[in-house]
C-alpha cells in the first residue's frame, strides 16, 4: 500500500479510489454493485459471519468475503464469475437445510434477503433428504418482537445491534454450529426504547414486529418519505402505507414506519414511540368532520358554516371586547407554514397579543444520546423562528382564561406526547369563554369547546419541521386528508377571507 | 396474412322479389318448430325416446352437468377439525384482477399454523370468475368446485361471501344434479 495515499481498485471493471482502511464491500457499495450480504450493515461491526459476500480476487487463489477485506491498491475484484456464483449458491444451500421456507405466511417475503437471493443464485431443487430440524416457531423475545427461530440465519446483526447502538447487552447465539441458537441472556427481555429497529435490520423473517405482524403483505404496501413528528429530533422515516378501496375489511391506511437513512439527523434508525406512533393516523379517535356545539350537544357542520361562524365570533370578540381578550395557543406540533400562517392572521392582522407556544418540555422525560429528546414536539424551534414564541407563556394564558379575563381561546395543533401517552394528563381549558380548537385528534378538552375545526397530521400534508438541531426539513404529503379535515393554513387562510382580510398575506 | 376480398353475389330475379325468400325461411324455422313440439310431446308420453329434440335444457327443471374444471362459486376448504384450510397468506388477493377478496389475518393458536384468516371476504359481484384465486393458493384452500352457478340477490350486502358461509359449502358431488341425458 501506498502510505496514506488513497488506494485504487477495480471491481468488475469500474475503478475507485477508497479512504484507507476501506473494505472491498464498502468501495462496491460505493461504486453501485451490490454484492449479497446478511451480516454486514454499515452501520454495525464487521463480523464476516454469513460468507455471502464472497467475491473473486486476482492473484489470490481463494474466494475472499467483500466485508473483511481491506482494499489495496491495484486490487481487482470481480463479483459475477462463476466460481462467485457457486459459492452463493452452496451458501445459500446450507443456509436452507433446515429453513421452513413459509414465504406465502412470512412477514418478511417481498423485502427478504434470503429469497431474493435465491431467486437470483439458488440450486432451486433440494439435495438435502435427511429430516429437517424443528425449533420454536412463535419466541416471544419482548413485549414488541416475537422470533421465528427456524428462519435465523445467524447473521448476528441483532445481537450487534443491542451490543453497539442501543448500547445494553441483551441477545446472544448461544451452542455451536448448527445447533446454535438466537435467544436473550436469561432474565431479559427485548423492552428497549429502539428495539423496533431489530426488525428492521433482520435480513430474513425471523424478527417480526407485533405491531406489523400479519397486518399487511408488503408488495402490497407504497412508500412515502415523511419525518416523524414525535420528538424534536425529528427522525427521518419510509411511511408504509396503503390507501383503501372502500370496500376493504381493514380501515387502516398507514401500516407501518421504518427508519430513513440521514447520517445527518438519525442514521439508520428511530425509536419505538416514533415507530407505533403510526397507529395514531387512522386511530378511531379522529375527528372527521367540523364540530359544533349547541346547547349541550355537538353536531357536525359544513366548513362553510363552520368558517362562517368562527369567523363572526373572532369579530364579535375583537369588536366588543378588544384583541387582548384574545388568547392563541399554538402547539409546537404544527409546520412552520401553519406557524407562519397562525402569526400573521392573529397576530399582525387582528392584533392579538397573547400568544403561547404550547408548554414547557417536561424536564423528566425520557431522553438519550441516541435519538429521543425530552422535547416530544417536533416543530418548537420552528415556532421560534416563525416569530410566535416569545410572548406570553401558556400557564398566563391558561389563568387569564380561566379567571374570564380572555374572551375566546384559539388553540391550533395536537396535544402529541398524549396522543401517544393517555394516561397524561392534558391541560384543562375549562372556562366561559369561546373556546376553539383546530386539531386532528379528539381529547378530553373537546367536553368545553365551542367549535372544534377538524386539521390533517403532519403526514397529511406539505411542511416543514425544524429540529432542536436546528436543521430544517421539509416534507411532502404522504397520504390523503382524514376525513373531511382540512391543512392547517388552508384553515387559517379560509377563515381569514371570512374576516375580510388580504388572503395573499393570511 | 393476405385477406381476399369476396366478392359479393349478385341477386336473381327471385330473390330481389324478397317475398318468396321469406317465405322459405319461415318454411326452415315453422318445419323446426313443429318437429320439436312433436318431439318434446311425444317426450311427455314417454315415446319416442330415441329421438333427440331441440338442445334446449328445460332449465331450471332440467340441468346440464358441469364439466370438471368449471369455475362455479367459491369455497374454502377445512381441514379435518374443520378449521380454514387456509393460511392467510393473501396471495389470493394479491393475484385477484377484480381486486374482491379480502382477507384479515389473525395469530393461530397452534404454533405450527402461523396465522389464519379472521375475516375472509369474497365480493362476489365484483368477481370475474377468472379462477387466479384459485390457481394462486399455495396449499388448495379456495376452490371453485361447487358447482353452484346461480349468483343472483336482492341486495349487494349479500354478493359478500363471508368466511364462514364460505367454509360452509361443499363440492359438487355426485350424485350429480339431474339432466336430460344422464
Ligand atoms: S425468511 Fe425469507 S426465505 Fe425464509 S420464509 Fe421468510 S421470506 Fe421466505
Ligand atoms: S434474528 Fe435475524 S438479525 Fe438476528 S441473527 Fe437471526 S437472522 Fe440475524
Ligand atoms: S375468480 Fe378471479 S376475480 Fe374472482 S375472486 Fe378469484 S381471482 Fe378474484
Ligand atoms: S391464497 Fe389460499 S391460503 Fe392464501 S389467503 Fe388465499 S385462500 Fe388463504
Amino acid at each position: 500500500m501506498t502510505g496514506k495515499a488513497m488506494p485504487t481498485l477495480t471491481i468488475d471493471g469500474k475503478s475507485i479510489s477508497v479512504k484507507p482502511g476501506s473494505t472491498v464491500i464498502q468501495a462496491a457499495d460505493r461504486l453501485g454493485i451490490f454484492i449479497p450480504r446478511f451480516c454486514y450493515h454499515p452501520a454495525l461491526s464487521v463480523v464476516g459471519s454469513c460468507r455471502m459476500c464472497m467475491v473473486e480476487i486476482e492473484r489470490l487463489p481463494k474466494l475472499q468475503t467483500a466485508c473483511t477485506t481491506p482494499a489495496v491498491d491495484g486490487m481487482v475484484v470481480h463479483t459475477g464469475t462463476d466460481k462467485v456464483r457457486d459459492a452463493r449458491r452452496s451458501i445459500l444451500e446450507f443456509l436452507l437445510i433446515n429453513h421452513p421456507i413459509d414465504c406465502p405466511v412470512c412477514d418478511k417475503a417481498g423485502e427478504c434477503f434470503l429469497q431474493d437471493y435465491y431467486m437470483e443464485y439458488g440450486l432451486y431443487t433440494s439435495r438435502y433428504l435427511e429430516e429437517r430440524w424443528n425449533k420454536r416457531k412463535v419466541f416471544v423475545l419482548g413485549p414488541t418482537i416475537v422470533m421465528d427461530e427456524e428462519r435465523c440465519v445467524l447473521c448476528s446483526r441483532c445481537v450487534r445491534f443491542f451490543d453497539e447502538v442501543s448500547g445494553v447487552k441483551r441477545l446472544g447465539i448461544f451452542e455451536r454450529s448448527a445447533e446454535s441458537y438466537l435467544s436473550t441472556y436469561p432474565g431479559e427481555v427485548l423492552n428497549d426504547p429502539y428495539c423496533g429497529n431489530v426488525v428492521d435490520l433482520c435480513p430474513v423473517g425471523a424478527l417480526t414486529d407485533r405491531d406489523f405482524r400479519f397486518e399487511q403483505r408488503v408488495w402490497m404496501l407504497k412508500h412515502g418519505d415523511a419525518v416523524c413528528p414525535f420528538c424534536a429530533r425529528g427522525c427521518n422515516i419510509t411511511v408504509d402505507y396503503n390507501e383503501k378501496s372502500g370496500i376493504q375489511i381493514n380501515d387502516r391506511r398507514v401500516y407501518r414506519f421504518r427508519p430513513r437513512y440521514n447520517p445527518e439527523v438519525n442514521g439508520y434508525w428511530m425509536c419505538d414511540t416514533g415507530r407505533y406512533g403510526c397507529r395514531t393516523v387512522d386511530s378511531p379517535e379522529r375527528i372527521t368532520e367540523p364540530l359544533m356545539r349547541e346547547g349541550k350537544r355537538i353536531i357536525p357542520v359544513v366548513w362553510e358554516t363552520m368558517i362562517k361562524k368562527t369567523a363572526l365570533r373572532i369579530r364579535e370578540v375583537i369588536d366588543q371586547d378588544g384583541p387582548e381578550c384574545i388568547g392563541l395557543i399554538v402547539y409546537p406540533s404544527v409546520t412552520c407554514e401553519t406557524a407562519g400562517a397562525a402569526k400573521r392572521l392573529f397576530v399582525e392582522h387582528l392584533g392579538v397579543r397573547n400568544v403561547s407556544t404550547g408548554f414547557p418540555v417536561d424536564p423528566s422525560a425520557y431522553e438519550d444520546d441516541i435519538l429521543i429528546r425530552k422535547d416530544r414536539f417536533p416543530n418548537r424551534r420552528g415556532l421560534e423562528e416563525a416569530g410566535l414564541s416569545g410572548g406570553r407563556d401558556a400557564e398566563w394564558i391558561l389563568g387569564a382564561w380561566g379567571k374570564g379575563e380572555l374572551k375566546l381561546l384559539y388553540v391550533i395543533g395536537d396535544d402529541l406526547p398524549r396522543l401517544l401517552n393517555k394516561q397524561k394528563p392534558s391541560p384543562i381549558f375549562e372556562a366561559e369563554g369561546v373556546l376553539i380548537l383546530q386539531k386532528s385528534t379528539a381529547g378530553p378538552e373537546d367536553e368545553f369547546a365551542r367549535m372544534i375545526l377538524p386539521s390533517v397530521m403532519s403526514l397529511e400534508e406539505d411542511g416543514t419541521f425544524i429540529n432542536f438541531e436546528g436543521k430544517a426539513q421539509q416534507f411532502k404529503a404522504v397520504v390523503s386528508p382524514f376525513g373531511e379535515s382540512l391543512g392547517s393554513g388552508d384553515i387559517l387562510a379560509r377563515l381569514a377571507r371570512a374576516l375580510g382580510l388580504d388572503t395573499e398575506t393570511a | 396474412m393476405e385477406t381476399v376480398k369476396k366478392e359479393k353475389r349478385s341477386l336473381g330475379f327471385l330473390e330481389q322479389l324478397y317475398v318468396g325468400e321469406v317465405v322459405k325461411g319461415l318454411a326452415i324455422t315453422g318445419r323446426h318448430f313443429f318437429r320439436n313440439l312433436f318431439i318434446h310431446t311425444a317426450h311427455l308420453f314417454g315415446l319416442m325416446k330415441s329421438r333427440k329434440g331441440a338442445v334446449t335444457v328445460q332449465y331450471p327443471e332440467e340441468r346440464r352437468v358441469i364439466p370438471a374444471g368449471y369455475r362455479a362459486r367459491h369455497r374454502l376448504v377445512r381441514r379435518e377439525d374443520g378449521s380454514p384450510r387456509c393460511v392467510a397468506c393473501m396471495l389470493c388477493p394479491t393475484i385477484c384482477p377484480a381486486q374482491c377478496i379480502h382477507v384479515r389475518a389473525g395469530e393461530s393458536p397452534d404454533p405450527a399454523i402461523e396465522k389464519y384468516p379472521v375475516e375472509f371476504n369474497i365480493v362476489l359481484d365484483r368477481c370475474v370468475m377468472c379462477g387466479l384465486c384459485v390457481e394462486a393458493c399455495p396449499v388448495d384452500a379456495i376452490r371453485m368446485d361447487t358447482g353452484i352457478v346461480e349468483m343472483s340477490a336482492y341486495d349487494r350486502e349479500e354478493f359478500v361471501n363471508r368466511r364462514d358461509l364460505l367454509l360452509g359449502m361443499n363440492p359438487q358431488t355426485p350424485p350429480l344434479p339431474k339432466t336430460r341425458h344422464g
